[in-house]
Order: C-alpha cells, then sequence, then structure tokens
C-alpha cells in the first residue's frame, strides 16, 4: 500500500469531516465558517481525487 | 478474474442468451436512473408526499410534489436515449420539487413530522443518492466489454474501506439538520446534507475506481496538479483546525 493513496484517503476523510464541520457552522448561523469549512471539504475530496489519479 | 466470469463475459459479447434471464435480469440491465426509483420513492413517500399532500397544503405545494414522482418516472423513460439528461431528470427533479414542497408546505405540517420518519426518510434519501450517484449495477453481460485489470493485491484492499467511508460520512451529515428548530436554516441544511453527500460517495467511488486504472502512473510520481490540490487542501485545513484551536473551540 502507498502512501499517496493513503494519503488520498486521509483527504477523502478531512474533506468529509470539513463539510460536517460546516454544517455545524451553519446550524449555528455562523455563516463564514460555514463557508469556508465547505471550500476547505470541496479542495480537500478534489485533492483526493488528484492524489488517486496522481 | 474467474473463468466462470470470462465465459459469461464473452457470451453476452456474442449475444447468447444468459441464465437467469427474465424481468429481474432486464431491471438489473437497466441504467441507474431506473435503479433509483426504488430508493427515490421510497424517500418521496416518506418525507415529502406526507408534508405536499397534508390537509390545508397549497396547490402549488401538492403539484411540487406531484412533480417529484414525476420526475423520478420520466428518468427511465427518457434514460435509452438521453443516458446523461435522464440522471438530472430523475436526480435533480426529485430533489429540486422535494425542496419546492418543503418551503412550500404549511408551518404546522413540518413542525409535526415526527423524529422516526425522519430518520427512516434520511435513509431513503442516502440510498437514493448512492444509486444516482453510483454506476449502474449489470447482472447481464450481454453487449459488456470487459478489459481485464489486474490490480496489485495491497491496492484491491482499500476499495472496501474507501466506499463504506464514504457513505458513512454522507450519513453523517443527515444528522446537523435534525437539530435545528429554524424551519428554512434546517430546510438549508437538508439540501446541503444531499449536495454533500452526493458529492462525497462519488468522490469515494472515484478514488476507489482510480486505484484500479489499468495505466496507473509509477508509485512514486506525484503531477504537479495533484502537489497543487494537496497543498491548498493542507494550508486550508491546516488554518481552519489552528483558528478553532486558537479560539478553544476544538
Amino acid at each position: 500500500m502507498h502512501a499517496w493513496n493513503l494519503a488520498a484517503v486521509g483527504c477523502l476523510i478531512a474533506g468529509g469531516l470539513s463539510v460536517l464541520v460546516g454544517e455545524g457552522a451553519l446550524a449555528q448561523t455562523r455563516d463564514l465558517a460555514a463557508l469556508y469549512w465547505f471550500a476547505t471539504g470541496a479542495v480537500s475530496l478534489r485533492a483526493s481525487l488528484a492524489l488517486a489519479r496522481r | 478474474m474467474s473463468p466462470d466470469v470470462r465465459e459469461r463475459a464473452a457470451a453476452g459479447r456474442r449475444g447468447e442468451p444468459q441464465e437467469g434471464e427474465g424481468w429481474l435480469a432486464w431491471w438489473r440491465s437497466r441504467g441507474a436512473t431506473t435503479q433509483a426509483i426504488v430508493p427515490g420513492t421510497y424517500a418521496w413517500t416518506v418525507t415529502v408526499l406526507p408534508v405536499g399532500m397534508a390537509r390545508g397544503a397549497s396547490v402549488l405545494t401538492e403539484v411540487a410534489t406531484a412533480l417529484g414522482i414525476a420526475a423520478l418516472v420520466a428518468g427511465p423513460i427518457v434514460e435509452r436515449r438521453w443516458k446523461e439528461a435522464s440522471r438530472l431528470v430523475s436526480g435533480w427533479g426529485l430533489v429540486g420539487s422535494s425542496i419546492a414542497a418543503w418551503s412550500l408546505a404549511p408551518e404546522a405540517v413540518l413542525g409535526a413530522f415526527d423524529a422516526a420518519r425522519g430518520i427512516a426518510g434520511m435513509l431513503g434519501w442516502g440510498l437514493f443518492a448512492f444509486t444516482v450517484a453510483a454506476p449502474a449495477r449489470a447482472r447481464s453481460f450481454a453487449g459488456l466489454t470487459v478489459t481485464p485489470i489486474e490490480p496489485t493485491p495491497s491496492v484491491t484492499k482499500l476499495d472496501t474501506p474507501v466506499f463504506v467511508l464514504g457513505l458513512v460520512l454522507a450519513v453523517a451529515l443527515e444528522v446537523p439538520g435534525w437539530r435545528v428548530a429554524e424551519r428554512d436554516r434546517a430546510l438549508l441544511l437538508r439540501v446541503v446534507a444531499l449536495a454533500g453527500g452526493i458529492g462525497i460517495v462519488t468522490v469515494a467511488g472515484l478514488v476507489a475506481a482510480a486505484f484500479h486504472r489499468v495505466d496507473a502512473p509509477p508509485l512514486r510520481s506525484l503531477s504537479a496538479r495533484a502537489i497543487a490540490w494537496l497543498a491548498l487542501a493542507v494550508a486550508l485545513l491546516g488554518a481552519g483546525a489552528g483558528y478553532r484551536v486558537w479560539r478553544g473551540v476544538l
């Protein structure tokens, strides 16, 4: 198992958790924080895909 | 690939009848849009129908509710000719009309929506998202071109965990919305959870598929694009986590 594959999985987890944190912020009406975490989630998911495809 | 699968695939390419053909085989051979009818109808029946057709609902709400099931049925009809468009019609037609129905529904009806039904609906929407986002499951090998893939065993092991992980994350996104009392924000959270869930399951599927690429680059190489995305993700995650620690939230 190569480190880059594990990094891709790590980015997938980070992306999902970021969206989850963003949802929590949105629920607490912290909209700017929510936006930040949604963007972070999207970038992390994209990074996960880029690493898997290398 | 086992000899049995090779044989059946070859027979399918030759157009020979497959074992167990019938309505079930026909159903399995259809695309994702057709297969999404079952979870879609379930999600719609549990979460949209009781709200959209409740006593006191306006005509507009009822129309939006009916449009949902109409979109779900229309998808498979146009699937053979316009495969991509059918996904849009079925998936986003149901989601869009459901959002409209929830938005237009009377406040009292939404307030009476119980938690058990909500959890059942969550599962339904999760399954619907999974079916629409995932490739259709084809059991019939008719017309299927199979390219033998010989992945390294260590890479193959990651498939199931990655896919299960995606599903777990997608389901977890459904939780925060149920704690919010304000109607509009709860609705917004439902939409975000749905879109996020579809996105995460899609990426998990693509990542799992990427591990099986026949023309996979050498393991040690990493493209400039991948490095850029990774650097940006690490910077954003680091800054966000750092800010939360600084504020004492984490």
